[in-house]
């Protein structure tokens, strides 16, 4: 017999506990840290993959310079257990810093399990890969910003805010212009900067997905909701 | 055969019967079931749940079956029906699992984090006697672990 005695609240069945410790994680990550800070046995449950799984990663900002190493260990293991959230920050980093093509398994997975960002990215991606891909993509956000106005608009936000967390300047990234146009114009000001670049050192950036501009142009005239910002 | 109201008695780990309309006994998923598979006999044991609470949940299931009722006049009862002592939100919850009532748990559950949210280690601890069981040096390494989310 140990001679700790538990509280009411900690001798509830593991999976109560785990329950009741998820639905504070998804509400705040500061509130689950207090938790952890509480008791051994809370500690303990706060700890639990599933809590790492549906623990909200809002207070944590998407540029990665300003997040200190603890944080981006964190964030590693929420991505590592399936959180959403998680997913779909290092995907969409991923994919638009390093041009890493097999992370978009990582974003369809958020996709998948109900992330609305996740899914909005992914229309995007497939607007600037053309052909049958981009109408699709296209009317995806159509019907996003149709019946959705408020989601498009905050999944707007929070892409940006990770792409403009890519560099160290805080540009209008989506604004008036294609996302890929964007990236490569930012490479530029990279390069002129002397913004270490590893081994790519070209002066002249080929764009293929520059050629599909004007096809956007001419497909947002038809599309009445998605002239705001693409 | 009778169309008359049938009913079932419970029985408590303290001896006290309850006898409840089988219509209304039925939210717990697990007399449901016993009801379901025919293995009812005269008195259904409810070994893990005391009398105190068992009145608890029956005046919450009453309530919920009540016909006529508005929504607002069911929140404020949930809203009072929550408050309660933490030993006694245990009791709840543990009875509200072995019943089967997915209801009355999750209010409960959600009732424990509503508690918890907002409140220092200091405060978690004093609502719910949590004895702090860290040595100060174990607290002091989950504290520098975790400052980063503070900032």
């Amino acid at each position: 017999m140990t001679m700790s005695k538990k509280s009411y609240i900690e001798s509830l069945p593991r999976e109560l506990l785990i329950d009741i410790v998820e639905r504070i994680a998804s509400y705040s990550l500061k509130d689950l840290m207090r938790v952890k800070l509480s008791s051994r046995v809370l500690n303990q449950v706060a700890n639990e993959p599933s809590v790492y799984q549906k623990v909200t990663l809002v207070s944590i900002p998407y540029r990665r310079w300003s997040i200190v190493q603890q944080a981006i260990s964190f964030l590693e293991m929420c991505r590592a257990l399936g959180n959403l959230e998680a997913l779909y920050r290092k995907g969409v980093f991923d994919f638009f810093n390093l041009k890493d093509p097999t992370v978009l398994g990582m974003i369809s997975q958020a996709a998948d399990d109900g992330h609305i960002g996740a899914s909005h990215v992914l229309a995007i991606i497939s607007i600037f890969n053309g052909g049958e891909s981009m109408r699709e993509g296209l009317m995806f956000i159509a019907n996003m910003k149709k019946t959705e106005p408020l989601k498009v608009k905050r999944c707007r936000h929070n892409l940006r805010n990770i792409l403009s967390g890519m560099w160290m300047l805080e540009p209008h990234l989506l604004g008036g212009r294609p996302i890929c146009c964007t990236i490569h114009q930012f490479e530029q000001i990279r390069l002129m900067n002397g913004w270490p670049m590893g081994s790519d050192n070209e002066d002249d950036i080929r764009c293929d997905l520059c050629s599909c501009d004007l096809k956007l142009d001419y497909a947002i005239k038809f599309l009445p909701y998605t002239t705001v910002w693409y | 055969m009778s169309s008359s109201t049938k009913f079932l008695t419970l029985k408590t780990c303290d001896d006290k019967k309850f006898v409840l309309d089988e219509a209304i006994a039925v939210r717990s998923q697990t007399i449901k079931n016993m009801v379901e598979d025919d293995c009812v006999s005269n008195v259904i044991p409810l070994p893990n749940v005391n009398s105190k609470t068992m009145t608890k949940v029956i005046e919450y299931w009453k309530k919920h079956s009540e016909e006529g009722v508005s929504k607002d006049v069911l929140m404020d009862f949930d809203k009072a029906f929550v408050k309660v002592h933490h030993s006694i939100l245990h009791a709840l919850i543990l009875a509200a699992n072995f019943l089967n009532d997915k209801e009355i748990l999750d209010m409960m559950c959600q009732e424990v984090a509503d508690r918890i949210k907002g409140k220092t280690p200091e405060e978690i601890r004093k609502e719910f006697d949590i004895k702090n069981d860290f040595t100060p040096e174990e607290e002091e390494e989950i504290r520098k672990e975790n400052a980063w989310a503070f900032e």
